[in-house]
């Protein structure tokens, strides 16, 4: 049989195992997301359409965009991978296992999408952001933890630890202030416990707002995601480096210098100013072509590209990082 | 100093006032925090995801009784048996499909050693994944 990293190496050097790598690489992903829930899948919904459409996205990133974090340093990951000699398992870690891996920040771009559109995601998030204020106040923070996160837990005596079904049927029903529910809940559970891992369980114990609120994405289909993103994907490969560059520094939120330091050639007003024109050019032509023929693509240029900014936004860190 | 002083774009400081609420947004966001806390992640699953055997990886997946044929995304495909025993695909409908290391052209039959998979897993002529089933 052979292996994933000589299916990869005669990828990158000839084109050939196309087809038996994107079979593995399917594989991979359906392996590497069996733990993870609808509300991490484009428009909600774990299923076959929605597993194959994210592999589709981690193999198009491995085969064609550059990214700059370690291990891939400005390389596609399947470039990085022969460059750097890597046998199987490296490449299934990075790609698809490694908590912070191609496939699990697409999952999380994802969900930040989809929290953005369902009331009851939201109403989670929100909590979230609730809980992380009254944690200082209430909590003591272990640093670097399994995983290497802060955990949060509360001074108290000897407990015996309980089951997160026990810890939200002892909670559930009281109505106490936020403050009070993490204090109770640090208590009970008697074991530290990550600020994502609390916001989930609360968010069991705490009735999220009706669903009869109209989903902000109802309508949205699959297709016209997958449209948009492709549209947004092909500017971002038409545009030159420094014009990727400024892209991303207007994403980061960089200052000036840290842009110029980066890319010499936008050293003045005008370059920047030319720049910036084309990039938004070439996004608002390449999202029109795409959706022509629909009342949208005939949206003034502002609004198109707040529609783009909505796709590329969360898309920026699998085309950039 | 700040990029925004030199952009006088309206396109631009559109996509700058976008970019600046979703990064604030995403922060403190619980899909960050997730992320960062590998809350869907096991770490001893994720050693032996890592260190796993391809072939028991392939096995897990089972497989059709020959002949088998799939179809999607405008493209057919057979696997079935020559009369000598010879597993072969053969594309019935498209064309330029790559699977299983070949590429595939219109109507094209080639004799490959595989086994007939629950799904096809292949990339069209313009190398976009798909599959067929």
């Amino acid at each position: 049989m052979v292996s994933l990293s000589e299916q990869v190496a005669d990828f990158v050097s000839t084109g050939a195992q196309a087809g038996a790598l994107w079979s593995n690489v399917l594989s991979h992903v359906r392996n590497a997301t069996r733990r993870y829930p609808d509300a991490y899948f484009e428009l909600g919904q774990k299923n076959d359409e929605s597993i194959e459409g994210l592999a589709g996205r981690v193999f198009t990133i491995c085969a064609r965009v550059e990214k700059g974090r370690f291990p891939f340093m400005k390389r596609t990951p399947f470039v990085a991978y022969v460059e750097e000699d890597f046998d199987d398992p490296p490449i299934r870690y990075h790609s698809f296992y490694a908590k912070l891996s191609i496939t699990r920040e697409i999952l999380r771009d994802d969900y930040a999408k989809n929290i953005r559109r369902d009331p009851v995601l939201r109403f989670r998030d929100d909590l979230h952001r609730r809980i992380g204020k009254v944690l200082p106040e209430v909590g003591i923070a272990l640093e670097g933890g399994k995983g290497g996160h802060t955990r949060w837990t509360i001074q108290a005596g000897p407990r015996r630890p309980m089951t997160e079904d026990a810890v939200v049927d002892a909670l559930k029903g009281r109505d106490e202030p936020l403050e009070v529910l993490v204090s109770e809940a640090l208590k009970v559970i008697a074991v530290p416990i990550s600020h994502s891992r609390l916001s989930n369980l609360l968010g069991r114990v705490i009735d999220p707002p009706s669903t009869d609120e109209a989903d902000a994405g109802a309508g949205e289909s699959l297709e016209d995601t997958v449209t948009i993103r492709r549209a947004v994907i092909e500017a971002w490969e038409e545009l030159g480096d420094d014009e990727r560059a400024l892209v991303a520094a207007l994403a980061r939120g960089d200052s000036y210098d840290d842009l110029i330091a980066r890319c010499p050639s936008l050293n003045n007003r005008v370059a920047v100013s030319r720049a910036t024109k084309r990039v938004g050019q070439v996004f608002v032509a390449r999202v029109v072509e795409a959706i022509g023929g629909t009342a949208d693509a005939s949206a003034p240029p502002r609004e198109l590209l707040e529609q783009v900014a909505g796709v590329l936004l969360p898309l920026l860190p699998e085309l950039e990082s | 100093m700040s990029l925004r002083d030199h952009i006088d774009d309206p396109l631009a400081l559109a996509f700058l006032d976008a970019a600046d609420a979703h990064r604030a947004w995403l922060e403190g966001s619980l899909a960050q925090a997730e992320f960062e806390e590998g809350l869907h992640v096991d770490f001893a699953e994720v050693d032996a995801l890592v260190d796993q055997d391809e072939a028991r990886l392939a096995a897990q997946t089972g497989s059709r009784a020959l002949p088998a044929e799939y179809s999607g995304h405008g493209y057919r495909v057979r696997i079935g048996l020559t009369a000598l025993g010879a597993t072969y695909i053969e594309l019935l409908e498209g064309s330029g499909l790559s699977l299983f290391g070949v590429t595939l052209s219109a109507g094209q039959r080639v004799e490959v050693a595989v086994e007939a998979p629950m799904e096809l897993a292949a990339l069209t002529a313009d190398g976009q994944p798909i599959v067929l089933r």
